[in-house]
């Protein structure tokens, strides 16, 4: 019982870390599976528009799931398997590059199409 | 020896950046119509923002987690999303207001329309934020900020009855032919001002960006509760000028020029310079916190890489809410909108958003398993719990007397 | 095949009782390790339930560590939150995702166990 975690104050909306310590996402969902003996295992974290949005609830919750699914040409979230996690504390903590889990599809959208091209951009701040 | 100039600039830091445009055009305005009658206002936001401040800077210093991280965390993201929308838009305003006030100074120093300087003084402000390493930006206008203190020489040399101000300061006594709502509004508007919500987010990410550990927490606690209360000291000495010079000439703010009045008049040509220099160095290095401080909250609630330590295009998305923000508050100010007014709507909307920045600090600074045995003692949940119930009522009056007062003019 | 489902959808669902009543609802999940191993931590399996009604402050933490401060809002919020408790797994009869119902079969919740 000591390792026990409440989802909702514990796991979720909590920052995920890679093993560098580089910011990889939210956890923006918890993947439950069903097994044959009807318990729920936890499979993956899920991250992402696709999985914040039914977060927010209403109309406006599945506007967001909806245009990020369309912008993306899927339905399904950004994923972290549960076999990637090596920690769950203050932030959760990948055993991973974040390259591995590659969930951070708009970072990478950005950085090559706009931030890329404005000089100084690969220098570090002096 | 190095420790000791560390925390030297620290404290020096925490006095330049604490006057930004909204506390300069408010405490101006109120020391020409109300004299130092709210000074009070100011001790008190002084000693709430020292207060959550402190507690910011210790939860980031222990567990490494920025404010708005734990916003989202502590109240949701439906709530923590409210949060950000009006954070986000508060911050934005700031932002715009402060650029527009670095166009201000520019025009007060050179003359030439602060219309023409807002596409350079957005541009520049940009630049930097792209550019420059934290570190620099902080030491350089912060120190640079300290240039302000010429009101305080300024005071002096005015000569003022020193009794006599004491008397409205310690009685709040009102100066007669302004109504009590009108009081009560700029006492909201000042208490805004103060505890500015993008500056305790600018706080805790400064302290990721400079790696503060629990050892970092001494010398935080240094800056937070010798730095505010000597910025403070510097809001209300510019009230002061303004009520021993504006208030019996029955002068009103509605310009820079009109803040720094006093100094010309006490000082002459010499001291205008510098209080144009403080006021350059003022706006420029808040409206980089508050650029950045748009980009540190959504970066925060939606868990993206952030900050001034990795290279730009390893914070991609941050970067560009931020060149959108600049983009943003460059075309709001070149609709012609007098920057003064932006200001003033910016404190006031400040008020409003405080309660839901402050509720989730005051709560993980006393969570155990992030704080462990840096967790909040008596002192710190005694003036917590009590400046929580005075930010809700600052929040709730503000609307309302916000219309009552049409915006304190009546 | 193996049927998935996101927490989400299960935070806020209806408890309904063995004798028909209801009102509560989960508000929080409690995670035990689980007998699989697939990485470096036990794959996580839902123990049990809070439960109460969804009221502001469920995030708060107060409800599961009994002293912490201010006392101010312990106050406030352990008052507003007096009725909530615990389901363990195996008071639950079925899940309901399509309705969002979870049927117990207790008639009452168990006292609220502390976190730690």
């Amino acid at each position: 019982m000591s390792d026990a975690i409440d989802a909702n104050l514990e796991l979720l909306d909590r920052q995920i870390v890679d093993h560098d310590g580089a910011m990889v996402a939210k956890v923006d969902d918890v993947e439950l599976e069903e097994r044959d003996d009807g318990r729920l295992h936890v499979t993956a974290l899920l991250t992402g528009p696709g999985a914040l949005g039914p977060r927010l609830g209403g109309a406006f919750g599945n506007m967001v799931a909806s245009t990020w699914a369309r912008l993306a040409g899927r339905t399904e979230p950004g994923r972290v398997s549960w076999s990637s996690v090596a920690s769950v504390g203050i932030v959760v903590t990948l055993a991973v590059d974040r390259t591995t889990v590659a969930v951070d599809g708009f970072e990478v959208w950005m950085r090559d199409r706009i931030i890329a091209a404005i000089p100084g951009s690969k220098v570090l701040p002096k | 020896m190095k420790k000791l100039f560390a925390v030297a600039l620290g404290i020096l830091t925490a006095i330049g950046g604490f006057v930004d445009i909204g506390d300069l055009v408010t405490n101006a305005t109120v020391g020409s119509r109300f004299g130092l009658s709210l000074a009070w206002v100011v001790v008190l936001g002084v000693v709430g923002i020292a207060v959550f401040a402190e507690m910011s800077g210790r939860v980031v210093a222990v567990s490494g987690r920025p404010t708005f991280d734990i916003v989202r965390e502590r109240l949701g993201p439906r709530v923590g999303l409210v949060n950000l929308f009006g954070s986000m838009a508060v911050t934005l305003l700031t932002y715009t207001a402060e650029i527009g006030g670095i166009a201000l100074a520019l025009e007060l120093g050179t003359s030439v329309w602060s219309y023409f300087w807002i596409p350079f003084t957005a541009a520049a402000v940009w630049v930097v934020l792209w550019r420059a390493k934290f570190n620099l930006l902080e030491n350089a206008f912060g120190l640079l900020g300290l240039a302000l203190l010429v009101f305080g020489v300024a005071l002096w040399q005015l000569g003022p009855d020193w009794g006599q101000l004491w008397h409205t300061a310690s009685t709040a006594a009102k100066p007669s032919p302004e109504p009590w709502p009108t009081y009560w509004y700029y006492a909201v508007a000042l208490f805004g001002a103060a505890m500015t919500p993008y500056e305790v987010f600018f706080f805790s990410s400064g302290g990721i960006e400079e790696k503060w550990s629990p050892a970092s927490i001494p010398t935080m606690r240094s800056n937070v509760l010798i730095g505010f209360p000597l910025g403070g000291t510097l809001s209300i000495s510019i009230a002061a000028c303004a009520a021993v010079v504006l208030l019996p000439a029955g002068i009103e703010v509605e310009s820079l020029g009109q803040v720094a009045l006093p100094v010309a008049v006490a000082l002459g040509q010499l001291g205008l310079a510098v209080a144009i220099l403080g006021f350059f160095a003022a706006t420029f290095g808040a409206a980089c916190a508050t650029g950045l401080s748009v980009g540190y909250s959504i970066a925060q609630y939606l868990g993206w890489t952030w900050g001034k330590s990795v290279r730009p295009r390893d914070a991609a998305r941050f970067h560009a809410v931020v060149l959108l923000s600049t983009l943003l508050a460059a075309l709001v100010l070149l609709t012609t909108i007098d920057p003064i007014l932006v200001t003033e709507f910016s404190v006031v909307f400040s008020a409003i958003a405080l309660p839901l920045t402050y509720l989730p600090i005051l709560i993980v600074a006393n969570d155990p398993s992030y704080m462990g045995r840096h967790k909040n003692g008596a002192l710190a949940n005694t003036l917590g719990s009590i400046y929580l119930v005075i930010v809700l009522a600052a929040s709730l009056a503000a609307i309302p007397l916000m219309i009552w007062t049409k915006v304190g003019t009546t | 095949m193996t049927v998935r489902h996101r927490l989400n959808d299960l935070l806020g669902m209806q408890v309904r009782y063995a004798d028909g009543t209801d009102g509560d609802r989960v508000i929080d999940v409690r995670l035990a390790p689980g007998p699989r191993v697939p990485g470096p931590m036990a794959e996580l399996v839902v123990d049990g339930m809070v439960v109460g009604k969804m009221r502001p402050g469920t995030l708060f933490g107060y409800d599961r560590h009994p002293t912490q401060g201010p006392w101010l809002l312990r106050q406030v919020i352990g008052f507003l939150h007096r009725h909530t408790g615990y389901l363990e797994w195996a008071d639950v009869e079925r899940i309901d995702w399509d309705a969002r119902v979870v049927h117990v079969r207790r008639t009452s919740l168990r006292k609220l166990p502390p976190a730690r």
